[in-house]
């Protein structure tokens, strides 16, 4: 459940280290965002020397969320953190590996390039 | 037969799954059961990793998992037990009994026969350095994976559609993936999932890298290589 404001760790080595998301991608008035949901986010920490700096506008892909993932077969998936892998407007990864386990729902949502970067599939 | 190496199979199994857990607590803590491996047929080298977490867990000594599964160095001195079972029954160990082994068999065929079909269209369409990976070992959810550069967005476009009309004419498969050209174009059939990028991008994802545990398999067509690569 994320929503404007909420804050969120980055799961891939673009550079970006935490996320505030302003907007949901969708929707007019959506209020949350889930798993495989497109969110604008602003940056509120970044590393240094990287290409993405502080207060810069991005979009990204949410992959982990603290409140339960639900499947159909009665799999119920919730991760420690909330986060967010950073895309640009076409859909393709900023950073070149992504961190921590995914769910496979990602793969559903055409985010099959996140899923081919990630170490693990849930 | 199936049945004696099976149970040697599941003993390790489930040591393997609570090391793993240990490994994921941060990202899913709650989670040990999600790690059961899909996979209904274990090549010797994965049974042999299961041996290595097994005699792991007894020593208390922890491995790093690396990015892709299946990439780590395997202690040959634990898995002495294993040597005399590959001895006696080969590498390949069946772990279902109720499913034909062949099936699963067939399917890496005739996924395999799909995959080099689609790379030599590629190649057709002038595409460079093309490289067929068999990725099964290293990840659940695809068999084959197919790298090759294009070196313009338009060439992009042309083997993305000669793929894509071929696939549905011969196959009866439709991707699902980009369906505009993109510096990273990723068609996904399934079992079988194609990645054609421009040369920076290329060099940038480096997937190759990330999968480098993964077998290559020979294409029986002359194969450009990269024209130039700085």
């Amino acid at each position: 459940m994320i929503q404007p404001q909420s804050h969120l760790n980055v799961a891939d080595n673009s550079g970006a280290r935490e996320l505030m998301c302003i907007r949901i991608i969708g929707a007019s008035n959506r209020r949350y965002a889930h798993i495989g949901d497109i969110i604008v986010a602003v940056i509120k920490e970044a590393l240094p020397n990287t290409p993405l700096e502080r207060s810069e506008v991005i979009r990204a892909v949410i992959v982990r969320t603290c409140k339960e993932l639900k499947r159909d077969n009665g799999m119920i998936i919730r991760y420690d953190d909330n986060a967010a892998v950073v895309i640009d407007q076409e859909g393709n990864p900023k950073g070149t590996r992504v961190f921590g386990a995914i769910a496979r729902e990602l793969r559903q949502l055409n985010f099959t390039k996140i899923v081919s970067l990630a170490p693990e599939v849930l | 037969m199936a049945v004696a190496t099976a149970t040697a199979v599941s003993l390790p199994g489930s040591a393997t799954l609570t090391q793993l857990s240990g490994e994921l607590s941060r990202a899913a803590p709650n989670f040990p059961r999600l790690r059961v491996p899909r996979a209904h047929f274990l090549q010797g080298k994965y049974l042999r990793r299961m041996a290595t977490f097994r005699s792991s867990n007894s020593e208390q000594t922890h491995h790093m998992i690396p990015f892709a599964y299946g990439k780590e160095n395997v202690n040959e001195d634990t898995d002495d037990m294993f040597d005399e079972l590959f001895n006696k029954y080969g590498k390949v160990v069946f772990r279902r009994n109720d499913k034909r082994p062949s099936a699963e068999v067939d399917d890496d065929a005739e996924s395999l026969s799909f995959a080099v079909a689609m790379a030599q269209v590629a190649s057709e369409v002038k595409a460079a350095d093309i490289k067929v990976l068999f990725v099964k070992p290293l990840v659940y959810w695809t068999r084959f994976f197919i790298i090759a550069t294009a070196f313009s967005r338009p060439q992009i476009d042309a083997i993305g559609s000669r793929i894509r009309d071929l696939a549905e004419k011969k196959y009866g498969k439709v991707p699902s993936g980009d369906s505009k050209p993109n510096s990273w174009t990723l068609l996904d059939f399934g079992d079988v999932v194609i990645h054609i990028f421009l040369p920076q991008q290329r060099e940038f994802y480096n997937l190759e890298e990330f999968y480098a545990n993964a077998t290559a398999i020979e294409l029986p067509f002359e194969n450009q290589p990269p024209p130039f690569r700085p």
